[in-house]
């Protein structure tokens, strides 16, 4: 059932989305034409106008990648469509999991359609040979570290699967704080708000308590140890420990929304 | 085993006693009215079969089972509000029907959309009020469940309408299924109750079969409701 939730939830949002960051890369590829072709009298304007619509662009792509995650969240299960999600046959942890992987997805499509606006502009500007006349060199440098450390190709995947769970674990944050505002008969998304506050400052205070055990010596006596490493593995070691206590953060804040959604729900 | 049972069923909000101590054995093969003024508990006593709330005290049972993932595989809900997403057409949220609940009958639906002269392509956003609840009742009755719990099934549909509405409710639902329905309109599904409940403030007051109710007071179900939640 998760794989059937997990559908329908990208075509929901994907038709929101797409659109979105399809504007986004031809207002990249806008701005790369106005640079690349600029000397001619109007080519100022040009590319003041083209650039205000990039600048445009990313920051409506950001603004509304987060409204439209966390009203997708509070509309769909919390609002009136919840009637119908909670009479799925479909436990309360999976419709979590279901929202927390498809922002996490979502927020990560985001990233890679930035840096993507980024090479866009580049290739336009300079041309696609002039950017990647050099991919030869690249490519016999990582053949070169690869035959000497072929562990070294791990490290693309460890970072994307510690990205995905970073957003996930800010996902399941936002959504456990909007999950605590619910609870509120008034003024939710107020509520939503000061949960959200209050998360961060736990967080901030549980960070201080770590760096106070770090005093008597155990984070010391991890850095000693990885030190002591080959310096790949300290890599990956180091790559590890992110993602489980990025993973660790994720399962706390799905669990405060289990136990709300689950426990506490009360759909008006 | 009844197909619904409560067992000395409370629930409270904050200090507010919304149902108090219910005791009530559903058999299948029934249409039930759940009868009572607002207030009166009814949504809550639905929101605790379905799943949607937690009883404070006691117990809810259907088929012998705590509400769960198993219980909503078994229950036809028709909540008493638009509940379905507006950015799909019908025709793809027959397809979400068919995806999530096995027991989904596609031909009874399209059968009742054609007879009902609704186009299957349309969002709907688009569809008129009345028409949208035409939908979600279809959705619903096209299910084979154990249980249909009708959440003011007719009140935004035009009188003709619920003559088709009601029929569709007889004939849709199965010997070993029960149907709840819970009403204002008690005048307009009265000849389709085979049992009534009425609920007081959270209580149960009165739980009878509808002609043996009708033969011992000499009134029908709309008059005694009067009667008996006389402002």
């Amino acid at each position: 059932m998760l794989t059937t939730l997990m559908k329908y939830e990208f075509k929901a949002v994907g038709r929101l989305l797409l659109p979105l960051y399809g504007a986004w890369l031809i207002a990249a590829v806008m701005l790369g034409l106005s640079i690349g072709n600029s000397g001619n009298d109007g080519s100022v304007l040009f590319i003041t106008l083209s650039s205000i619509l990039y600048a445009g662009a990313c920051i409506s792509a950001v603004i509304l990648t987060a409204i439209i995650l966390i009203q997708r969240f509070y509309k769909n299960l919390l609002g009136s469509e919840g009637y119908l999600m909670f009479a799925l046959p479909v436990s309360t942890g999976r419709h979590i999991a279901n929202k927390v992987v498809s922002g996490a997805v979502w927020t990560c499509a985001g990233i890679i359609v930035a840096i993507l606006s980024g090479l866009i502009i580049a290739v336009t500007i300079e041309g696609f040979t002039s950017v990647f006349e050099n991919m030869d060199f690249i490519v016999s440098d990582i053949k070169y570290a690869v035959s000497r450390e072929p562990s070294v190709l791990l490290v693309i995947p460890e970072f994307i699967i510690v990205m995905l769970a970073a957003s996930a674990s800010f996902c399941a944050k936002v959504y456990a704080a909007i999950a605590v505002g619910h609870q509120w008969g008034n003024h939710r998304v107020l509520g939503a708000i000061l949960a959200y506050i209050g998360f961060g400052i736990v967080e901030t205070t549980l960070g201080n308590l770590i760096s106070m055990i770090s005093d008597f010596g155990v984070i010391d006596f991890i850095l000693d140890l990885l030190d002591s490493m080959h310096y790949m593995t300290q890599m990956h070691l180091s790559m590890l420990m992110a993602f489980f206590a990025v993973a660790v953060v994720a399962a706390i804040y799905w669990f405060i929304c289990w136990i709300l959604l689950d426990r506490k729900l009360n759909l008006e | 085993m009844y197909v619904l049972e409560c067992n000395n069923l409370s629930k409270s909000y904050g200090s507010k006693r919304a149902l108090e101590r219910i005791d009530l054995q559903l058999g299948s093969g029934r249409i039930l009215g759940l009868l009572g003024p607002n207030g009166s508990g009814k949504t809550t006593l639905i929101k605790l079969a379905e799943g949607l709330l937690q009883p404070t005290d006691g117990q809810i049972l259907i088929g012998g089972k705590v509400p769960g993932v198993e219980t909503k595989a078994q229950i036809a809900y028709l909540p008493d509000r638009e509940f379905l997403p507006d950015y799909m057409t019908v025709e793809q949220l027959l397809r979400y029907y068919a995806d999530f609940f096995q027991d989904f009958d596609m031909e009874r639906a399209e059968m009742m959309l054609k007879n009902l002269n609704i186009n299957k392509a349309q969002r709907m956003k688009k569809l008129s009020k009345g028409t949208k609840e035409k939908v979600q009742l279809i959705l619903t009755m096209s299910r084979d469940a154990k249980i249909y719990i009708l959440d003011e099934p007719i009140a935004g549909v035009d009188p003709a309408a619920r003559d088709y509405i009601l029929k569709t409710i007889i004939s849709n639902y199965s010997p070993d299924s029960l149907v709840i329905i819970c009403t204002h309109l008690i005048a307009d599904i009265e000849s389709v109750l085979d049992e009534v409940v009425f609920l007081k403030e959270g209580r149960v007051v009165l739980h009878r079969n509808a002609d043996e109710l009708r033969e011992e007071t000499g009134k029908n179900i709309d008059g005694l409701f009067r009667e008996v939640f006389r402002c």
